[in-house]
């Protein structure tokens, strides 16, 4: 079995890191293996990565579908379950129903957007993980997971000929 | 020759216009100095701020104790009788929830539009909302009397069939401004994510444990930050029709009544334009203090406080005219109730609160026409508490001062605020102003990682002789 290992490089800009990363790509190394860490967003693809694969739309969805089932149980049927009769009036009207569906159908869309972001982006997590401080001075940090050994004097090369700085096998640290 | 040219520099002959060389996203600091400018005055509270601390708390702990003198003998210390059964409490209701309204119309509205300038300004109008909201939310409570029983407006199967009923304005009130509140937090603290990793990465004892819990481990990985972007996107669509339903359905809490003065379908309108005009005064008013009170003239600019103030000044317009279309149908609708209270408050008892909310509110926004004076950090500040007492007092007016009459004419009278309720008022000023201080010195104010965003979209060049500004579509 081949011996893999972890190296991490960090870049002064977005140009030089993907520069490097072409490079990367061309020894065989896959987009899951690379992790690009910036303090800022780029746009999509800037940095020469492939489309990242967000499923928020879905969840939001949802998410809101959920509340607005939930709130139209609450405003529509639950009255019926716990009648109150306040001098002949409906159990139930159709506009207070309505306020009351549309409000717990966007209070689910924002809750299910927060909880769906946090769990897309794996957080909360207090785990050890490969980072540099530097990230947060303006540089960009590549980590590559999983490199085969004998591809390692390769991609350190292909970092240094773009101004990679700091390349070394990463610890990781306590965020 | 225009202002802004007027006052140029000149080298190798390219001329820089000030408006441009004061940009602040143009500007050539490393990303670390940025840091150190937005942290720094985080760490530097002199004794002005502890001083103003102990006398805000001690205003906070006088007004628990009112409220506590209240719950203990009864509502009647308030000094709500009939017929006005919403005084104080529900009019600096109305007052928190609007203040609440300019932090997503700064942040959700402007990011939809890609408004650059709004980037150092986001994080304080979104504290500004969640933190007014905070007040606001208290006075349900306080309003119901018998606070320890308000979990009875909670819908849960119990053996005493109470269930809340959902016909009721003021159901939809504590359900809206609920998912308004979390909304907004939410809002806030996610876009605070990469900030709180920057705070992390550069600090040391508890503040570098606060800010790792905060932080959630948050490493500014790629998909990450796409996911976050998403996200905020998403956000900023969502919470625009809340704040929008918010205040309407604060108004409806009027407006479904048949009291004189409230029954209007004009009122959700009126309700969200002078919320949105009383929100961005604040917004005015506590930049211009944070900026002096934190020294934060590099990211808070005169750019800034210029575009703040054309905001408040055409959200007043908009005020001035929806006010006006409701005074021209009532005035012309001649209804004797509606008579008398136009007549209380033109030449009435109510003429003095009048007036000073007509001065109030429309002398700044004449002023704020002048580039000068929305450029001058303290008349912005002296104009926008102006407007703000102005918006506090048509509050009092459209909610207390309605009920002075009705159309039974032997039910008139009179209002009189008490001590207890002046106090309990005073609590929710203090508190907010106690809050908001201590998060500026513990939360990173401006959103630095959105102002490094925006040079990312920002750069020059020459148009002739002149250096102007480009915006790179970047995001």
């Amino acid at each position: 079995m081949t011996k893999t290992i972890n190296l991490m490089g960090l870049f002064d800009d977005d140009k030089a890191t993907s520069a490097a990363l072409d490079d990367i790509y061309e020894l065989g190394v896959r987009d899951d293996q690379i992790t690009v860490i910036s303090s800022i967003p780029y746009p999509e693809q800037a940095l020469g990565r492939h489309h990242v694969w967000v499923r928020l739309p879905f969840i939001v969805l949802a998410g809101a579908f959920v509340g607005f089932l939930f709130g139209y149980f609450l405003s529509a049927i639950t009255p019926r379950l716990y009648p109150i009769n306040v001098s002949g009036h409906p159990l139930s009207g159709g506009p207070p129903a309505a306020i009351i569906t549309y409000i717990f159908t966007m209070l689910f869309a924002v809750i299910s957007t927060f909880i769906g972001v946090l769990w897309e982006i794996d957080v909360p997590g207090f785990e050890k993980k490969f980072y540099d401080r530097k990230v947060t001075s303006g540089q960009l940090a590549v980590v590559l997971e999983g490199l085969p050994a004998d591809k390692e004097k390769a991609a350190t090369a292909a970092m240094t000929a773009h101004g990679g700085q700091d390349i070394r096998r990463p610890e990781k640290i306590t965020l | 020759m225009s202002d802004s040219v007027s006052r140029i520099k000149k080298s190798d002959g390219i001329i820089i216009p000030e408006d441009v060389r004061d940009q602040l996203l143009l500007t050539t600091l490393s990303d670390d100095e940025l840091n150190q400018k937005m942290l720094g005055p985080m760490q530097k509270t002199g004794p002005m701020f502890w001083t103003a601390v102990v006398v805000l708390a001690a205003i906070f702990a006088w007004g628990l104790y009112a409220w506590g003198y209240q719950i203990y003998w009864g509502f009647g210390v308030s000094g709500i009788n009939r017929p006005v059964y919403w005084g104080m409490y529900i009019t600096t209701f109305v007052f928190w929830v609007g203040i609440s309204h300019a932090g997503t119309m700064i942040s959700a509205v402007l990011r939809i539009f890609k408004a650059d300038w709004r980037r150092p300004i986001t994080r304080g109008a979104e504290a500004m909302t969640a933190f007014a909201l905070m007040m606001a939310g208290l006075f349900p409570l306080i309003h119901v009397g018998r606070v320890w029983k308000v979990y009875w407006m909670i819908p849960y199967p119990n053996n005493r069939h109470l269930w809340p009923n959902f016909q009721s304005p003021l159901m939809w009130d504590m359900i809206a401004i609920t998912t308004y509140l979390v909304g907004s937090s939410l809002y806030l603290y996610l876009a605070l994510l990469p900030d709180l990793g920057m705070a992390r990465d550069n600090s040391t004892g508890w503040r570098y444990k606060l800010y790792r819990i905060l932080a959630l481990g948050w490493r500014g990985t790629e998909p990450g930050w796409h996911k976050l972007e998403t996200a905020l996107g998403i956000f900023a669509i969502v919470i625009i029709p809340v704040f929008l339903s918010v205040h309407s359905i604060v108004s409806w809490d009027f407006a479904v009544t048949s009291q004189p003065g409230w029954h209007s379908t004009i009122y959700p309108l009126l309700f969200i334009i002078g919320a949105i005009f009383s929100g961005l005064s604040a917004l005015g008013s506590i930049l211009v203090v944070v900026r002096w009170g934190m020294k934060l003239d590099f990211f808070l600019r005169k750019e800034h406080l210029d575009n703040v103030g054309k905001l408040v000044m055409v959200a007043g317009l908009f005020w001035l005219y929806i006010w006006f279309a409701s005074l021209i149908v009532n005035w012309y609708g001649n209804m004797p109730v509606i008579r008398e209270l136009m007549h209380d408050e033109f030449s009435g008892e109510m003429a003095p609160f009048f007036y000073t909310m007509m001065i109030a509110n429309v002398v700044p926004i004449i002023l704020l026409m002048f580039r000068r004076v929305r450029r001058s950090p303290i008349l912005l500040l002296i104009l926008t508490l102006s407007v703000n007492v102005g918006m506090y007092v048509e509050r009092f007016l459209l909610v207390s001062g309605s009920l002075l009459r009705n159309y039974l004419p032997f039910n008139w009278g009179q209002f009189r605020p008490t001590w207890v309720s002046l106090s309990i008022v005073a609590m929710t000023f203090a508190g907010f102003i106690l809050f908001y201080m201590l998060f500026t010195r513990l939360i990173p104010y401006v959103p630095v990682w959105e102002v490094k965003q925006g040079r990312l979209r920002y750069g020059t060049r020459l148009v002739g002789r002149v250096q102007v500004p480009t915006i790179t579509q970047v995001d």
